[in-house]
């Protein structure tokens, strides 16, 4: 009678670990004292018996609870590859990730012009509940037509900080430089991308995370472009060979302070990531930072593989 | 671990200066202010708005003066010179995407440029050889133009250095009618106001320009200082003429003169030196 009832007391056990893991993995950690016994309950005698038991069953580690990375504080973890239509990220280590963004590279099949461009994530700090991150882009565009030779050079230097205010809320905040120089001569404001002009620019953006489950979540986006500078331009060129001409001068952005704002969800699934939403404001390029000098619906779209 | 972690934050704050240090420079460009912008505004006016008062009692003077003053005015070649050199800069504002009429009202949708340009064109001297043309002998012309905000301001001025150019250059039509059948050997030398009336030529006989010079100038091997203002309007050329009552008459070259005055018009035939009331 003896061993059966402790039998059973162990087979309770073992179902309850198996049920609580799934339960903590997803957020919903049970409170720390939870599992404790009472203190200071009496002390009654017991009954006690020597059984054979069944050797103890490891519970399966709680999976982690996928992160978002993009425009956040997390990376995509070491040795991991991701292929995004946003972007190519590698995780040389935990905190450090290389990347591309073919969207940028795509730009030559529709105004024919490369844009080559790389950027390095690297996680400072990862303290639950708090992560920080900074980010370094680098993007180049050579601008030669028919009779323009010149040069962008796009830097964004971004610093993300996320913090977990709530075991299903994350706040990602956003800091972000954008140096940018044209250089050439001809037409070179005209060969931007279609009249969004490049600028030195300051940027903050905030994003709201809600996990609803484990992968879904709703995400609430908003970006600010707080600094814009004038955009310096110089350059020469021959017109014949009796004449000469020089220009130098500054492009004046025609919005200096675009925003956008966009409601969305992310599916975070172990090897596919998909985001989802949409807005309104100034579109910023994706990775460029450049914004639309003109006020739209603003899309928000990813999917990506991760490997 | 950590520890290694926090040691990058005054890297990273490094490289973020170093950056912002970067976007620093060069400055913004300061637009420079255009020489008399003022007088040449009030010049402008006055070619409109003659001042001078015309009677039958003083318009033979004023013929005789006009007569002096076109001879001084050298347009059998100076206005075909201006004309290229603003076809140019025309050019050179077209490639930038600046705007090339100074009435032309700026897309406040769109970014907008504000910048100096400056053409420097060198003058074809006396013979023109092939090859390229050599600056030192043959002297330059070079013009400023500003845009401000997208718009260009009319006013447009330069310095002609020894500039050293033979008239009609061979296969030229020239775009102004010429008062002479001779060849003109000039040199140029001095400051030059040009003052846009409409767009910037895409052909130099299209230009509409009021031209103020002030300087030398040398036809042959005769060279004198010149000071005298003219307007161009598509290959029409109109000069201004001081009335000794005061103000100015303002006399437009044709088969005819034309003298307009504040409250009078005349037209003066050269031949006969007779004019005749038409205002």
């Amino acid at each position: 009678m003896c061993v059966r009832a402790v039998l059973v007391t162990v087979v309770a056990a073992g179902l309850f670990v198996c049920v609580a893991a799934p339960a903590r993995a997803a957020g919903d950690e049970p409170p720390a004292n939870d599992a404790t016994a009472p203190i200071g309950a009496p002390v009654e005698p017991i009954e006690t018996a020597t059984v054979q038991a069944p050797p103890p069953v490891e519970a399966a580690p709680p999976k982690p609870i996928p992160e978002l990375d993009e425009r956040t504080a997390y990376l995509v973890g070491k040795h991991t590859l991701k292929l995004g239509v946003l972007a190519f990220e590698f995780g040389i280590l935990q905190q450090l990730s290389i990347g591309t963004e073919p969207p940028a590279w795509l730009l030559r099949t529709v105004i024919d012009i490369l844009v080559p461009n790389l950027h390095l994530k690297y996680q400072v700090l990862d303290r639950d509940p708090v992560a920080v991150a900074v980010l370094v882009a680098g993007y180049y565009a050579s601008l030669n037509r028919d009779s323009i030779s010149g040069n962008l050079i796009d830097i964004p230097l971004s610093a993300f900080v996320s913090v977990k205010v709530h075991p299903r809320i994350t706040l990602h905040a956003e800091g972000t430089y954008v140096y940018a120089r044209v250089v050439g001569t001809g037409d070179v404001t005209q060969a931007s991308l279609n009249g969004a002009t490049a600028a030195n620019a300051g940027q903050v953006g905030l994003m709201l995370q809600y996990r609803l489950t484990r992968i879904f979540s709703l995400t609430a986006t908003g970006r600010y472009q707080f600094y814009v500078s004038d955009l310096p331009l110089s350059g020469s060129a021959t017109i014949d060979p009796y004449t000469t001409g020089s220009l130098n001068g500054q492009y004046v952005p025609a919005v200096q302070h675009p925003w956008e704002a966009i409601g969305g969800v992310a599916f975070l699934w172990h090897y596919f990531h998909l985001i989802v939403g949409a807005g309104y404001g100034y579109y910023f390029v994706p990775g460029l930072d450049i914004a639309n000098p003109k006020r739209t619906i603003v899309p928000d779209a990813d999917l990506a593989v991760v490997l | 671990m950590s520890s290694r972690r926090w040691a990058f934050v005054p890297r990273g704050a490094a490289l973020a200066l170093a950056a912002l240090a970067l976007g620093c420079g060069p400055g913004n460009v300061t637009l420079p202010t255009p020489p008399m912008e003022a007088e040449t505004a009030a010049l402008v006016t006055t070619y409109q708005m003659p001042t001078g008062t015309l009677d039958t009692g003083n318009i033979d003077q004023v013929l005789s003066d006009a007569q002096t003053r076109l001879a001084e005015l050298h347009l059998d070649w100076l206005p075909d010179l201006l004309s290229n050199a603003l076809a140019g800069l025309r050019t050179r504002l077209d490639a930038a995407g600046l705007p090339d009429d100074p009435s032309s009202v700026p897309d406040k949708q769109r970014g907008q440029l504000t910048a100096v340009a400056t053409i420097t064109r060198i003058c074809t001297g006396l013979s023109d050889p092939a090859g390229p043309p050599d600056a030192s002998a043959n002297g330059t012309i070079e013009v400023t133009a500003i845009v401000d905000t997208g718009q260009l301001n009319p006013e447009v001025w330069g310095t002609a250095t020894s500039c050293v150019a033979r008239f009609p250059p061979a296969g030229s039509t020239g775009a102004v009618a010429s008062t002479t059948s001779t060849v003109v050997d000039a040199t140029l030398n001095g400051t030059l106001i040009l003052y846009l009336l409409g767009p910037l030529p895409a052909d130099p006989s299209d230009a509409q320009i009021l031209v103020v010079f002030t300087g030398s100038i040398g036809v042959g091997s005769q060279v004198g200082s010149a000071s005298f203002d003219f307007e161009i309007s598509k290959s029409q050329v109109k000069f201004r003429v001081p009335v000794a009552s005061g103000g100015d008459a303002i006399v437009t070259v044709g088969t005819t003169l034309g003298i307009e005055g504040a409250n009078a018009g005349f037209s003066c035939d050269l031949t006969t030196l007779t004019c005749q009331k038409t205002s």
